[in-house]
């Protein structure tokens, strides 16, 4: 994924090379679509996003100046395309009173976790992650998953960067809080289970 | 009191770092999902229709440079004449104006207030459709 062989397709793209675009959709399909199932919970919705965000993409590709990486622009039209989706079809979020964590707290939750398999593990956590609002869920997912930098997820979503410290914040507490949740009863099947 | 404080953000700081390893650590976990297998495939067709559209794209007949070009022309030959009255590009034929005076308006006053809502409303209206439009263009940057 290097930036010099994207600006070598891109240019070829804008030449009227159609085909070297396919090599920018193999590049970053899994990316966006990831995202895209992040943000709207749902693998239909998911691939129309996936599939409108590099139609964009191709349409506008001549504006692409390359201040920024490829993966960031993309990412922003991604981005707005999810959130156009979730707009229109408007999933109600259920949301979760934080409380105050403590150091104690994270320690035991992360016990919990090191009992649990690794693969049954990740699919709790993305459970979680899922439980989050919309857009608590795609910063998570832009800073911890993707590592966008502060900077790039600035460029991708136009939040401020105090704004979006605070709402890193607040959705990291809200996750463990969930975590705490969902593990307790883990915990004890686990315990059960020996 | 004052180091009862620094404790406490002390311990805040912590706790923050250790939540952030946290969620680092078990987000990286996740596994991701890819689209279906033939999505490369489907979308390229799309893109093709896509390149098939823009080459068809209409575009304006006079460009804005023309359309400059034509207003300075226009008002050359408005103003020309009037300029210099003996060496006139082109004698426009006399107009007898004198009917504006026969048509009787029935006369109506608008207030100034009412004058000057209309014309901020104009402003703030072409206002908005440059704002929006950078708004929208602003995303493809």
């Amino acid at each position: 994924m290097t930036t010099t062989n994207d600006q070598l397709y891109i240019n070829k793209v804008i030449n009227g090379d159609i085909n070297a675009f396919a090599y920018l959709v193999d590049a970053y399909k899994k990316m966006v679509f990831s995202l895209a199932f992040k943000m709207t919970k749902n693998r239909g919705e998911a691939e129309e996003v996936c599939q409108d965000t590099f139609i964009k993409a191709y349409t506008n590709l001549n504006k692409f100046k390359g201040d920024s990486k490829f993966s960031t622009w993309l990412y922003r039209i991604a981005y707005h395309a999810c959130l156009d989706t979730i707009k229109k079809n408007k999933n109600h979020n259920n949301s979760l009173e934080i409380n105050e964590i403590t150091f104690n707290q994270i320690q035991s939750v992360n016990t919990i976790l090191q009992g649990i398999e690794r693969k049954e593990r990740a699919k709790m956590i993305n459970d979680c992650l899922l439980e989050l609002q919309d857009e608590e869920r795609s910063l998570i997912w832009m800073f911890y998953f993707d590592e966008l930098s502060l900077k790039e997820i600035i460029a991708v979503t136009e939040i401020s960067e105090a704004n979006l410290k605070v709402k890193l914040h607040r959705a990291r507490k809200k996750l463990l809080g969930i975590v705490k949740e969902n593990a307790a009863p883990e915990l004890i099947s686990h315990y059960g289970r020996k | 009191m004052q180091h009862q404080n620094l404790l406490v953000i002390m311990e805040e700081n912590k706790n923050s770092h250790e939540l952030d390893a946290f969620v680092k650590k078990y987000v990286k976990e996740i596994h991701t999902e890819s689209p279906s297998k033939d999505f490369t495939a489907s979308l390229m067709s799309k893109i093709v229709v896509e390149h098939q559209k823009s080459i068809f794209t209409t575009s304006a007949l006079i460009s804005k440079k023309g359309w400059f070009l034509i207003l300075l022309l226009v008002l050359a030959l408005i103003f020309i004449p009037f300029e210099s009255p003996e060496k006139s590009l082109i004698n426009f034929p006399e107009l007898d104006l004198s009917f504006f005076d026969k048509i009787q308006l029935p006369s109506f006053s608008v207030s100034n207030t009412v004058l000057y809502a209309v014309f901020f409303f104009g402003l703030m209206f072409m206002a908005q459709v440059v704002f929006l439009k950078n708004h929208f263009n602003k995303r493809f940057k």
